[in-house]
């Protein structure tokens, strides 16, 4: 309902957005029949109504722009996002719990602020300048990778993957920062436990001690931070699917946006919460496999 | 737990991204991947011919002729967006001519300079000013086998006329009173109003000849699903991604050339570039802040024309000041044009010196643009009895050329002690207040048209579309006004190119001297394309022509 008054407020007329200014108008009469037919003439309340007795039913309307139903719309492009998203997410993971464990081992050397130094540098990097730079690099100067565009993973799992690594980066990279500190803290914090000294001295090698013992238990903040984090990603994609050229969810909320195509936007936005939550619901997921005392009853 | 607040940074950095500090960082990464490797330029500028029509500019890329062109390959474009929808009559978008002139055959085409060719129909007459025959090809076929004969081309023009379907370019044919049917290849209209700009336009959307029984058959449907008769057809087409159109092999014997046209959307100009670069693209638009990287680019070819499109200040000569043509003439001779021309769009384009550019036949070569001259702008303004100062408000709609724009003219006005305050609107609140009568001038842009009749009707005639005047309660025409309104009526009243160009020149003339429009520059249109593409032509109205290209082996 938020969403729904502050686009209203906002003002803008989709009609005038779908025509532009002084480029080809649609005749009085034709231009009431296109109202009428996208409701733009009922009164604020009715027009909100509508949506959410629709929205219920899976029906979340039509772009005003395109004609195409909003549901459709939003299912051709949640996998794609997905699929840029998960890479994303592989890519932080895979790079920063080593990293963050690493800077909490050798705590408070150089080594821990080289590699705390290096996760911030991923929080404070432009994602929209280290797209564009990885693409002159790995795409224009050393022809690895493509500089732009989309393949699904299933049509083209090669091709798909090529096509992922330059934007998973970018949208990875900003991430990496967060979760690699996050580690560090709750590693110190565990690695400072009764429990982590009495498996020293029973005698265990570091190495289990580390990962077996302390990791796991270190995983309950990280984990948490990586399913909050989910929907910051999403936000993040608008700009990277802009950048690569990727037709994802972002693009579209983007596109809509500017457009003040009024369905669109709204079932991006429901979209977004959506995955906000299922991010909560996925940390808390994750609790209960990590630390026995919580259960699911 | 680390309480640190790891979401603020994520909000403040997705706020700046319109801040001048990514603008600068996506400039500098924008900048290095548009930059060349060496020190030969690429090939220079293609401007087109004018004159009376007829004959074609001299494109900047040497066309081989056909036996001569390679056959095969698929060509890989890469554009800002994909089409608004591909039905000629609903959709509205400026870029969507790139695939509909693929699609579609119009039934007369606009040539390079927009002068008239055939296309569906073989040849016309005019048998007087309201009746013209057309003679259509025979054996022409839509993509799904059915033939394409005088009944489609009825069709079309009905089609764009009924309210029902909600035709964008509705406006164009509202003089042909109806399409007669003479038999299957012969087809007459009737005309209720002298329109000499008729051939263009049928060059155009109102042109592009549907089928009537699958037009009918797919209905809404039709944009996502065209059936034309065009040398090229729809393959597929996933929304913001990418459009694929194939060949058509019922078209002709040798042509098209390519077997496929591949179109990927992608928004940002940079990695267009990037894509050119890599090979990944064959053709792309060049925006003006990238022309002069894409001049110093190896191993591409650039070709630059002219346009119809041209800057002006829309002004409203039912309200004071602008009222007085004296103060219209002071406002124009004290603005320094070359200087607007090199801050605001980077160099790329002409001084306007009237609304016809160099892309159309009705160009005036002989009118040079107005010198700044400080002086006689003075003279004028005391004359017109603002001697002490003058003060006005301009409307605009803010956006990255605008702002600058307008801000430039303030400045350059306060030189005479004009005093100008820059209202910033939306769309569509400019455009009603301006209606209203609210602002003497309204800083928009015009993308010009295929025929002198379309701008200057629209623009100068005080019936025209974006003649706000008349819109003004008891609005009395100055005597200067009905002498230039007879005159454009009397431009329209003539079909015969060359005697239509006498008229248009005098009647910038008289524009240019009593300031009817201020105009600044002229644009200039840009593509880059690979080494491998061949047969390309600049046309006047931007609109590209894939179907024409071939690809070197």
């Amino acid at each position: 309902m938020l969403t729904f008054s502050l686009t209203n407020v906002l003002g803008g007329d989709p009609l005038l957005a779908l025509m532009g200014e002084e480029d080809g108008r649609l005749a009085p009469e034709a231009e009431a029949l296109l109202r009428e037919e996208l409701g733009l003439n009922d009164p604020l309340p009715i027009q909100y109504l509508n949506w959410l007795f629709d929205a219920i039913r899976g029906d979340l309307g039509t772009s005003i722009q395109s004609g195409q139903p909003v549901t459709e719309a939003l299912l051709d492009r949640i996998p794609v996002t997905f699929q840029l998203g998960m890479t994303a997410w592989i890519f932080a993971i895979a790079f920063a719990i080593p990293l963050g464990m690493f800077a909490a081992i050798s705590r408070n050397t150089w080594k821990d602020q080289a590699a705390t130094a290096l996760a911030l540098a991923g929080v404070a990097t432009p994602s929209f300048w280290m797209g564009l730079m990885l693409i002159l690099v790995f795409a224009v100067w050393f022809r690895l990778l493509p500089p732009s565009g989309f393949v699904n993973l299933w049509d083209d799992p090669i091709d798909g993957a090529k096509h992922l690594v330059l934007p998973g980066i970018t949208l990875g990279v900003n991430l990496i920062g967060t979760v690699a500190r996050q580690t560090r803290s709750a590693m110190l914090e565990v690695l400072g436990q009764d429990y982590i000294r009495t498996a020293r001295a029973k005698g265990l090698l570091e190495r289990v001690v580390l990962t077996k013992h302390a990791l796991r238990n270190a995983m309950l903040p990280v984990v948490t931070v990586l399913g909050l984090q989910f929907a910051n990603l999403l936000g993040g994609t608008v700009i990277i699917e802009q950048v690569f050229a990727i037709p994802g969810v972002g693009r579209l909320a983007l596109g809509a946006v500017f457009a003040q195509d009024f369905p669109v936007v709204q079932g991006a936005v429901l979209l977004a919460a959506l995955a906000t939550l299922a991010g909560n619901l996925w940390a808390d997921i994750m609790y209960t496999i990590f630390d026995p005392r919580i259960r699911v009853s | 737990m680390d309480a640190r607040n790891w979401k603020s940074t994520r909000v403040s950095r997705r706020s700046a991204l319109r801040g001048a500090g990514i603008g600068l960082a996506g400039l500098s990464g924008a900048a290095l991947i548009g930059c060349g490797d060496s020190d030969e330029t690429s090939d220079g500028t293609a401007a087109a011919t004018t004159g009376t029509g007829g004959a074609a500019p001299a494109p900047s890329v040497t066309t081989p002729d056909a036996s001569a062109r390679t056959r095969g390959g698929t060509l890989k474009v890469a554009l800002g967006g994909d089409p608004t929808g591909l039905d000629p009559s609903t959709s509205r978008g400026g870029g969507d001519h790139h695939y509909l002139y693929s699609l579609f055959e119009n039934l007369v085409n606009n040539g390079p300079d927009f002068s008239t060719q055939p296309g569906v129909a073989t040849e016309w007459e005019v048998i007087d000013d309201l009746t013209i025959r057309f003679k259509i090809k025979e054996g022409l076929k839509f993509h799904d086998g059915s033939d394409l004969t005088a009944e489609d081309v009825q069709f079309t023009i009905d089609h764009h006329k009924n309210p029902e379907t909600q035709s964008y370019s509705a406006g164009q044919v509202t003089s042909v009173d109806n399409v007669e049917i003479v038999d299957d290849s012969n087809v007459v209209f009737h005309l209720n109003a002298v329109t000499a700009s008729l051939f263009a336009i049928l060059g155009d959307r109102n042109g592009m000849i549907l089928p009537k029984a699958a037009t009918l058959a797919a209905g809404k449907d039709f944009t996502n699903k065209p059936v034309g008769s065009g040398p090229f057809k729809l393959d597929s087409w996933a929304v913001d991604a990418n459009v694929q159109m194939v060949k058509n092999d019922a078209y002709a014997e040798d042509y098209p050339y390519l077997d496929a046209i591949d179109v990927q959307v992608v928004p940002n100009t940079s990695v267009q570039f990037a894509n050119l670069r890599t090979g990944d693209a064959d053709v792309i638009t060049v925006d003006p802040k990238d022309r002069a990287a894409a001049r110093t680019t190896d191993g591409i070819q650039l070709n630059e024309w002219v346009s119809t499109a041209y800057t002006q200040v829309n002004i409203n000569t039912a309200v004071a000041p602008i009222n007085d043509m004296r103060v219209r003439q002071a406002l124009t001779y004290s603005l320094n044009r070359q200087a607007i021309l090199d801050g605001i769009y980077f160099s790329e384009g002409e001084l306007a010196n009237g609304p016809m550019t160099k892309a159309s036949w009705a160009y005036n070569e002989n009118l040079a643009p107005i010198p700044e001259d400080l002086e006689k702008a003075k003279q004028f303004l005391d004359a017109a009895g603002y001697a002490d100062g003058l003060a006005f408000e301009l409307v605009i709609v803010a956006d990255e050329d605008r702002t600058p724009l307008s801000e430039m003219m303030k400045a350059q006005w306060a030189r005479i002690g004009v005093d100008c305050t820059i209202v910033a609107r939306s769309a569509e609140e400019a455009g009603a207040e301006y209606r209203a009568q609210k602002y003497p001038m309204f800083l928009t842009f015009f993308s010009g048209r295929a025929d002198p009749d379309m701008t200057i009707f629209e623009n100068f005639h005080t019936k025209g579309g974006f003649n706000r005047a008349q819109f003004a309660e008891n609005f009395t025409p100055s005597a200067e006004a009905l002498e230039l309104d007879a005159k454009i009526e009397a431009a329209r009243q003539v079909y015969d190119q060359a005697e239509r160009k006498v008229l248009y020149d005098d009647i910038q003339v008289q524009i240019a001297e009593q300031a009817f429009g201020i105009l600044f520059t002229h644009r200039t249109n840009a593509v880059a394309l690979s080494q491998r593409v061949e047969g390309f032509q600049p046309y006047g109205d931007g609109k590209y022509r894939f179907h024409e290209l071939s690809l070197k082996a």
